[in-house]
């Protein structure tokens, strides 16, 4: 049952076939709509409530929104939504640590290239990409996308792609949209099993980041809001009157991880795993030696 | 003793079990207070139900424990949208939903309510009170399904047209992101559900699922701030667990991208400053009158923002990369905090403090 629960067909068989809900007739075995036009519930055919179109109204006023319609289409958008109020202006909020160098979404440029990849992904075709990096020098390859990601703290697009090489796709990449420099379609086809690569880790660590938080200065409410976003399990160790919690994270994500951990300051204890631990000494040692001298 | 039932009337206390579940996670049945372990049951049964695919257990030496564990990057859509979409309805809700839009659908000149009685009648068997009848089209009416009428003495009804616009492919691949990118994103994930789409194509990193479960809040706080009304609500302590009642007049709402929270940035008339009040604290908003002084406080705020703005240098004076060897330089952010040289030497010393705990956790150095 695609849009119901768990327990859902518990409650709505008997109902459909008992007689609770008189939807469905039964003829030769078999049930049948009631409904002169069944095809009402095929999408397209019911109108959007106010509330939706509402909404729909307020995304056009976001600047994002041209990466995906253009300038006439927004005009006859607006035009279409011209008697809804929006249900929220962008103005009613205030991003107060978002990062400043996110991506320029009114740059034409970008918003070709973002079309390029829409396209390359919904048509299932390869790109060829001129890419900077962050040395500044810039070099051609050949990508089969399968997924773009935002993150609303650096305020940027990036590529997730197989990127081209002896073998075949095969490097997973990621890729920041802002420093693609050209961007077209490719006439290489992308490997069938290419959509088995959406919504997975790149790379996950084989072991969590297991910590230690002592609940000093609301340091269990901080952690557990900050790392909210990470797969996570938490527990309560009665012995030591503190609380355990194991991060599984990417290995893509290890040096971010590590920073944000190391944000907390003393009131949380990083216990493993090693390599883990082995980083985070190296990386204390090098900001001591920034400050005053080598240990 | 009442039947378990998996949709809900009331919204306040599946939020805080939900929410519960998803950042905490090691609470177990007996070390949830204030409600009975009945209520506990219940809700964590509902809860089960509508995230099955989401939700894990574990036992201490005590007890089991149930907690909600999943990587914002690896869905395509905020499983906790279900919460939204698990309202509880009557029988004939659900018949009159299918039974009135199919008569109208062939009626594009409109039907009365004793009309459309006598036809689900004749059509389908069933016997309905008008004024049930009656009642069910004015709620649609007011959500902008149906629209009404006036032909002589009678009041018809008719469907809305569905018409979706032009480029509607195209805004529905916008609706694909921003249904976990824009606030309020339920809705898009409503509108995706209406035609029956998916979001395939975009993931999302530092994304705090967490924040739909305000979005009631969030909608009485935006519409007084629209019309520019005061409002009163209760502001329950994270900390101590007090409900305390609080009024002012709500201005922005601040989101922090790191931590995962939101701000209601408000004025407190009688103490004439600014307060920031976390929106998961919130609860009971009533809007109150409306304030003549509403636009001055708004100026007022903007004017403390824009004094922010002036530590941030804007992108077009960021410095030019650093030649390769060199360590990065530190990504500018926007940031409430001014930079003295006396801020400068605490934050170093506090900083100092910081490393000196972290050798000796770490077990790296030992001081004498």
């Amino acid at each position: 049952m695609k849009y119901g629960y768990l327990e859902s067909c518990l409650t709505i068989v008997p109902k459909l076939t008992e007689g609770g809900w008189p939807l469905l007739k039964e003829t030769d075995s078999r049930y049948r709509s009631v409904l002169l036009h069944p095809e009402l519930l095929l999408p397209g055919h019911l109108p959007l409530t106010l509330l939706q179109k509402s909404w729909l109204k307020a995304l056009l006023f976001d600047r994002r929104i041209r990466l995906f319609i253009t300038a006439e289409q927004l005009d006859q958008l607006n035009c279409w939504l011209s008697d809804t109020e929006p249900l929220y202006c962008q103005e009613d909020f205030y991003y107060f640590d978002q990062y400043l160098d996110g991506d320029d979404y009114t740059s034409s440029s970008y918003q070709d290239h973002f079309q390029t990849i829409l396209r390359g992904l919904t048509e299932k075709r390869a790109l060829i990409l001129v890419y900077e990096n962050r040395r500044g020098q810039c070099s051609t390859l050949e990508a089969a996308p399968y997924q773009l990601q935002y993150s609303s703290k650096d305020d940027k697009f990036r590529l997730c792609c197989l990127k081209y090489s002896r073998h075949g796709f095969s490097q997973n990449t990621i890729l920041n949209l802002s420093r693609i420099k050209a961007c077209h379609l490719s006439h290489q086809a992308v490997p069938e099993n290419l959509r088995h690569q959406a919504f997975r880790p790149i790379h996950p660590a084989s072991q969590p980041v297991v910590i230690r938080i002592s609940g000093e200065r609301n340091s269990l409410e901080r952690c557990m809001l900050h790392f909210a976003n990470y797969e996570k399990h938490t527990r309560y160790e009665e012995e030591t009157k503190t609380w355990l919690c194991s991060i599984y994270y990417d290995l893509a994500d290890e040096t971010e991880l590590l920073i944000e951990l190391l944000s907390f300051g003393p009131v949380i204890q990083v216990l493993g795993p090693e390599s883990f631990l082995c980083q985070i000494r190296c990386r204390v040692q090098k900001q001591h030696e920034l400050f005053y001298r080598a240990v | 003793m009442s039947e378990f039932q998996e949709l809900i009337k009331n919204f306040d206390r599946i939020r805080d079990y939900m929410r519960q579940f998803f950042v905490y996670g090691y609470k177990s049945r007996s070390d949830y207070e204030g409600k009975s372990a009945r209520t506990y049951d219940n809700e964590r049964r509902r809860i089960e139900s509508w995230l099955s695919g989401c939700i894990q257990s574990g036992y201490t030496q005590k007890e089991k424990h149930v907690y909600i564990s999943v990587d914002s990057k690896t869905i395509p859509q905020n499983p906790l949208y279900a919460a939204w979409k698990s309202k509880s309805f009557t029988d004939n809700d659900i018949l009159l939903h299918f039974f009135l839009p199919d008569l109208l659908w062939e009626r594009p000149e409109g039907m009365t309510s004793g009309e459309l009685c006598d036809a689900i009648s004749a059509e389908y068997g069933m016997v309905f009170d008008s004024q049930t009848v009656r009642l069910k089209l004015k709620e649609y009416e007011r959500l902008g399904f149906l629209e009404s009428q006036k032909q002589g003495k009678r009041l018809c009804y008719r469907l809305q047209p569905a018409s979706f616009g032009p480029a509607w492919q195209s805004l529905l691949t916008a609706v694909t992101y921003f249904q976990e990118a824009a606030p309020f994103g339920f809705i898009g994930s409503t509108i995706l559900d209406h035609e029956n789409q998916e979001n395939q194509w975009f993931s999302f990193k530092h994304h705090f699922l967490v924040h739909t479960l305000e979005d009631g809040v969030l909608a009485d706080v935006l519409a007084a701030m629209k019309e520019h009304r005061s409002i009163a609500f209760e502001n329950k302590s994270s900390r101590s667990g007090a409900t305390t009642s609080m009024r002012g007049f709500p201005l922005k709402i601040f989101v922090s991208t790191q931590t995962g929270r939101r701000y209601l940035c408000l004025y407190l008339e009688e103490r004439r400053r600014f307060t920031n009040v976390r929106l998961d604290a919130m609860a009971k908003v009533t809007p109150l009158d409306v304030c003549s002084s509403y636009d001055r406080r708004q100026q007022l705020l903007s004017k403390n923002l824009a004094a922010d703005q002036t530590v941030r240098p804007p992108v077009s004076q960021l410095p030019a990369p650093r030649p390769p060897g060199k360590a990065p330089a530190c990504r500018p952010r926007s940031c409430s905090i001014k930079y003295t040289a006396a801020t400068t030497r605490q934050c170093a010393g506090f900083f100092w403090k910081q490393q000196r705990s972290l050798f000796l956790k770490t077990g790296f150095v030992s001081f004498p």
